[in-house]
């Protein structure tokens, strides 16, 4: 096993290590992390855990592809997945809701407990367990019906409402919510796919929400979006942080200075097989990472 | 161009005004590339046209050279297939080997669809991998087999069977029985058919209901299945067409009666096998001949409307849900 920790709160040690410039793009991530951090002060304090990971190996089959991931995710924070194509960010995400089950030959080692109960565990229903942790996919997919029925889909398999009123209010709730409703207040009963790509996803955010979740994973939200719709996105995972557990995978290292307040840094070697390298208060991990590998990748020297 | 160019083996630039106008080398080429497949699409109209002139100029004939009254043709409730030049004697009607049809091509669908659907449902969703494999081949596999011999096992295994137990048609040869064994012939065409459009329908449609929290008979019934009914609706029709169509089978097992059947399980005659059977002895001159040439234009008019009809309804389907 690697280095991996959880960290306690270093204050202050900006080191000046490097200029925290990336090497193709110019874009300067200690930077974001900064106006970030002024702009809305980061919970680095260790509120209750919603999802505490220990030991966690995923196999495809013959191949691993994480091995040894332990580390605890807080209650109404947002906590970032971040690394290189390959690391498995999106897998281990993937094992939260036990989406791998999906994939046959998917194999998870270790346990992972959500509010204390381990959702690995053989008496656990993977279907109820995917209403209370909910996730949002990389490409922006409403179902091909209106963008009324979209939200109703999974409140109505759920049994949420019990009448029209009550489905009538779930489903303005949940569009005001993901900050779509006064975009589509008027035209509820036209195809979901009729929106743009930015609206598209927040009708999926709004879908997720409707069926009341604790945590909501999102796997690489806004990499098919444009930069506007991103940051309407990235407003909306700062809002829900308040009420919800979020956990995002992203490509995009501002995308996780700007919204998370956790980082988890994962990192495969020639073996393809992902660790965890680093996981500290996200302020903390762009300014003064522990682990050189962090060091590298934020600074654009591979990855 | 350059005035002055150095002499290089470097490949020359050309400037655009020069290089515009000039004929590409491989153009005439390309013309007759496109010449060749513009002539093969064309093809298949020519054919569609031509099988439909045909019909009709052969058929026709019945009517307007040999005077058989039109009226006859299509409310006589018999189809004798007597080899006479005589108008008094020939008593052709349409309308029993075209119910004969649509009782079998009705047993099969009955038969066909449900099971076809089930099993391209649970090999595409449900089944292991290996499951899935096994089946699919055998599918497939069955798919080619030439259907005369489905003829010869519903002949030895069904047919004795429904005769003793059912007493159907003329000694276990009815309609229902060429139906049932039609049915095993279009199942494998509809379980290839909908398990590729179950197939097709994107792996996100498939998370994002799991995702909201459906079982797996949730996700398939109120988003896998609306999100492939195209493929699906395909599927059925094409069983259809295999029963319409469907003649050695139907030859061996239907019975052969050529007057109205008014149940399923009496001996009767499709369309097909009484061209079938009829053509052998309908000589150039008589009545029978453009009888049955006026039946195979039947025949046609009815495949071509519900091949029209099926293409409408996915056109409908196929906007709903574009993406």
């Amino acid at each position: 096993m690697t280095n991996e920790t959880t960290t306690t709160t270093e204050t202050g040690a900006e080191t000046n290590l490097s200029t925290g410039r990336m090497a193709g793009g110019g874009v300067d991530v200690k930077a974001t992390v900064a106006a970030a951090a002024a702009a809305s002060p980061k919970k680095t304090s260790t509120d209750q855990v919603a999802l505490s990971l220990n030991n966690v190996g995923v196999w495809y089959g013959q191949h691993e592809a994480v091995q040894g991931v332990s580390f605890d995710i807080y209650q109404r924070a947002t906590t970032a997945l971040i690394g290189p194509s390959g690391c498995g960010k999106s897998t281990l995400l993937r094992c939260f809701n036990r989406m791998n089950d999906l994939i046959p030959g998917t194999r998870v080692t270790g346990t992972i407990s959500v509010e204390g109960v381990d959702i690995m565990g053989k008496d656990v229903d993977a279907v109820q367990l995917r209403r209370h942790v909910g996730m949002v996919f990389q490409k922006p997919n409403p179902f091909p019906m209106s963008i009324k029925e979209n939200i109703a889909f999974g409140p109505k398999r759920l049994g949420l409402a019990k009448s029209k009123s009550q489905m009538d209010d779930l489903i303005e709730e949940s569009l005001r919510d993901a900050a779509l409703w006064d975009e589509v207040k008027d035209k509820l009963d036209e195809p979901g796919t009729s929106l743009s790509g930015g609206q598209q996803q927040r009708l999926c955010i709004a879908r997720v929400l409707a069926v009341k979740p604790d945590i909501i994973l999102m796997d690489e939200p806004c990499s098919a979006l444009d930069p506007i719709a991103t940051l309407k996105i990235e407003d909306l995972m700062r809002t829900l942080a308040k009420d919800y557990t979020i956990v995002v995978v992203t490509h995009n290292m501002q995308q996780a200075a700007r919204v998370s307040d956790w980082t988890a840094f994962l990192l495969a070697g020639e073996e393809r097989t992902g660790r965890l390298i680093e996981y500290s208060p996200t302020e903390q991990l762009f300014t003064t990472p522990r682990d050189k590998r962090t060091e590298d990748y934020i600074t654009g020297r591979f990855g | 161009m350059a005035a002055a160019q150095p002499a290089t083996d470097e490949v020359a630039r050309r400037s655009l005004s020069e290089s515009v106008r000039r004929r590409r080398s491989g153009a005439a080429w390309e013309g007759v590339v496109e010449a060749t497949i513009y002539a093969t699409g064309l093809f298949t109209i020519v054919l569609l046209v031509g099988i439909l002139f045909l019909l009709g100029q052969q058929g026709l004939r019945l009517f307007f050279e040999m005077d058989y009254p039109i009226g006859k043709f299509f409310t006589f409730g018999n189809a004798i297939t007597d080899n006479t030049t005589d108008i008094e004697k020939f008593r052709f009607g349409i309308l029993a080997p075209l119910i004969a049809t649509m009782w079998v091509t009705l047993v099969t669908l009955i038969i066909a669809v449900p099971l076809g659907l089930a099993t391209a449902v649970y090999i595409s969703e449900l089944a292991p991998p290996r499951v899935r494999l096994l089946i699919k081949s055998a599918a497939e596999l069955l798919a080619g087999v030439p259907t005369v011999l489905f003829g010869f096992v519903g002949l030895f295994l069904l047919v004795p069977f429904v005769r003793d137990q059912f007493g159907w048609g003329a000694g276990g040869m009815s309609g229902m029985t060429a139906g049932i064994v039609v049915a095993f012939i279009a199942v494998p065409l509809i379980i290839s058919i909908a398990d590729d459009a179950l197939q097709a329908v994107p792996l996100d449609f498939k998370e994002n209901a799991y995702a909201l929290g459906c079982n797996k008979l949730q996700a398939i019934w109120f988003v896998i299945i609306p999100a492939a009914i195209s493929g699906i609706t395909a599927a059925v029709m094409l069983g259809m067409a295999r029963a319409i169509g469907e003649t050695m089978t139907v030859l061996i097992l239907a019975g052969g009666n050529s007057s109205i059947p008014e149940a399923p399980t009496e001996s009767m005659r499709t369309m097909t096998a009484t061209i079938a059977s009829g053509f052998g002895n309908a000589s150039a001159y008589s009545l029978l001949r453009p009888a049955l040439f006026m039946t195979g234009a039947v025949l046609f008019l009815i495949t071509l409307f519900t091949t029209v009809l099926a293409d409408l309804v996915l056109d409908k389907q196929r906007k709903k849900f574009a993406r």
